[in-house]
């Protein structure tokens, strides 16, 4: 039996790529809008990234709605140009100070990468409220999700089922190009 | 046994145990002195990352310290071996100078693996020793031994993938090529260059099994290969993930920069080409600062790297001339290494697979190195001991290319034996005498 031509063996990795697409689709978050409160308490719509390049505000408080397809602890990463202060989701505080002991920071003040954060997402709407604060020049604003390391990980093993099987089936062809050189240049 | 075969049995095995008395007393005089360790700069950040994995129990991000983008397998033992102690010795230091015997238990390892690997691939016993004694010896190696970082474990870990897929080559026993791929992939989460042993395990069997008939072994080693190719890319995707920051929308692999004073020139072909021998025997050391005929030169400072490491021994030299001497001698013989490798391209007819998985392996290393190059043009980042995956690779390479050219001499074949033994005599002078400095006189 040659597997290479056995349909449905090619049947079920499609099956098995597919599902891990809808299982990592699944885990991904969307963001639905997202605004710039000023001070005065005027919200004006934004793009993440964003980036405004004069100095309007001290104090920076976005809002981002997300949405998520399931109940889930996210792995966001968010950056603030110049230091993050305060996060919420649904009104509820995100507690800083794990991530400041971790890097053994006072402040987060990594305002190109930021910090990866666990953020508790419900089903559907959610508002995550981020303050910050900028010390000089133009702000930013960064929110991205990491995808979920298992979630991940099904998704490269599933891809690599049939990139191993194709790997094999071009070996096979070396294989036969190796055999005729040996033979031609008489290798050991 | 007959009575010659127990006097080479005895001449290797004492190569080893002073192999690793060596070891032992290097780290028992060197290793000590953690931070202020002689022949690291970057321990502290090696410490750091150490200790985020003991007081966290999971991995930093890997663009918030320096040592962070590296692949997590070390830091995960000596986090965890941290935690565990601190549980009962309060002091860091002590911790520290444990972790560092862990490198030398690794060295030994290494050691070990190599002694057995020379036994595997030639009958001739000198050849068996020259292997052995350059790994026993060779400074820049024993070094590794004393190091609070993840080079000692990546050799140890090279070189059993070696082993164990020679050991394949020659007995085709399945558990060879099994213990092969576990301790190539256990390479791999060590440092990611680590990845070019599973590549040539995947050449290696495809060259090997390369027309087989037998539909059995076929069957077998098809199996192999494919989970080989499913593992590597398992392996990839987790490096993958953790290298991803989202918020750059793009991977950090590593982390490195184009130091002050240590700028080179790549895109001058005079960088790869030239080879400034004379400047660097006059020089003695292939200083990183030092210099720049030696620094900013990418086969001197390589070759340098090989023998004493990117290090100053000025402090030594001007005190014990001698010292220097006996270095510009270890340089001297120590082109035995280099030219080994290139007599060995003369002797290609004659290359079994052995020779073709170590210069393939060897290859791929040295392209990774100056591809890094025109990236970071820093001269530590030529150094040698980047090409700790293929040590064992490259020594094979050389004693063999010896071997091959010493039987073409007829009589005068006994010339490169004596020499091959003189150089891993010095070297062994070189290392005892410098641990001896440390401990009479505390330089």
């Amino acid at each position: 039996m040659n597997i290479f031509n056995n349909k449905l063996i090619w049947f079920v990795y499609f099956i098995l790529i597919v599902f891990s697409m809808c299982l990592f689709n699944l885990f991904s978050i969307t963001i639905d809008k997202s605004y710039l409160i000023q001070p005065d308490g005027i919200k004006n719509e934004i793009t993440i990234p964003f980036q405004k390049d004069q100095f309007d505000f001290q104090n920076l408080n976005y809002e981002v709605e997300v949405n998520s397809n399931i109940n889930q602890l996210a792995d966001i990463n968010i950056a603030v140009d110049d230091i993050i202060d305060k996060i919420s989701v649904n009104g509820k505080e995100v507690n800083l100070e794990v991530v400041k002991k971790t890097y053994g920071k006072t402040a987060l003040d990594d305002y190109k990468r930021g910090y990866l954060f666990n953020i508790p997402l419900k089903i559907g709407r959610n508002i995550i409220y981020i303050s910050g604060q900028n010390i000089g020049g133009g702000y930013t604003l960064k929110f991205k999700q990491k995808p979920f390391f298992l979630i991940w990980m099904i998704l490269f093993f599933t891809i690599g089922l049939p990139l191993s099987h194709l790997c094999i089936y071009f070996t096979k062809f070396i294989n036969k190009f190796i055999f005729v050189w040996k033979k031609t240049i008489k290798l050991p | 046994m007959e009575k010659n075969d127990k006097i080479t049995l005895i001449i290797l095995v004492l190569i080893v145990l002073l192999g690793i008395i060596i070891r032992i007393a290097y780290v028992n005089y060197f290793g000590s002195e953690v931070y202020v360790n002689y022949y690291t700069h970057d321990t502290p950040n090696h410490i750091q990352y150490i200790k985020f994995v003991a007081e966290n129990l999971s991995l930093p991000e890997v663009d918030k310290g320096l040592e962070y983008p590296q692949q997590p397998l070390y830091y995960i033992i000596t986090g965890i071996t941290y935690r565990f102690f601190n549980y009962f010795i309060s002091s860091d230091q002590t911790i520290l100078r444990m972790l560092v015997w862990l490198s030398a238990f690794f060295s030994i390892g290494a050691l070990i693996f190599v002694y057995s690997l020379a036994k595997k691939i030639t009958d001739s016993i000198w050849v068996q020793s020259f292997i052995t004694g350059l790994f026993s010896f060779t400074p820049a190696i024993v070094y590794q031994a004393g190091m609070l970082n993840n080079d000692s474990f990546l050799t140890f870990l090279a070189t059993g993938t070696f082993f164990f897929l020679v050991a394949f080559i020659k007995n085709e026993k399945t558990k060879n090529i099994i213990l092969a791929i576990i301790f190539a992939v256990l390479t791999v989460f060590t440092k990611i260059s680590g990845g070019i042993l599973l590549i040539i395990i995947l050449s290696t069997l495809i060259y090997k099994y390369g027309y087989k008939k037998d539909q059995k072994t076929n069957y077998k080693i098809s199996a192999i290969i494919y989970l080989s190719f499913l593992i590597g890319f398992l392996c990839f995707g987790a490096y993958l993930y953790r290298a991803y920051i989202p918020s750059a929308g793009g991977f950090r692999f590593v982390e490195s920069y184009v130091y002050e004073g240590q700028q080179t020139n790549p895109t001058h072909i005079s960088y790869f080409l030239n080879f400034n021998f004379s400047e660097f025997l006059k020089e003695g050391q292939a200083f990183v600062y030092g210099n720049e005929h030696v620094a900013r030169n990418f086969p001197t400072f390589l070759y340098g790297s090989f023998l004493f490491g990117e290090y100053s021994y000025t402090n030594i030299t001007n005190i014990y001339p001698f010292i220097k001497i006996l270095m510009q001698l270890i340089i001297l013989l120590g082109l035995l290494f280099p030219l080994g490798i290139i007599i060995n391209l003369f002797y290609i007819k004659k290359w079994n697979t052995v020779d073709y998985i170590s210069a393939f392996g060897s290859i791929i290393n040295l392209g990774l190195i100056i591809f890094f190059l025109f990236r970071y043009p820093s001269v530590c980042n030529s150094d040698f001991r980047y090409l700790s995956p293929m040590f064992s690779g490259l020594i094979i390479l050389s004693g063999m290319g010896l071997y091959r050219f010493a039987e073409r001499l007829g009589k005068l074949k006994f010339i490169i034996p004596v020499l091959c033994f003189s150089l891993i005599s010095l070297e062994f002078f070189w290392i005892a005498g410098r641990i001896a400095i440390k401990i009479f006189m505390n330089i």
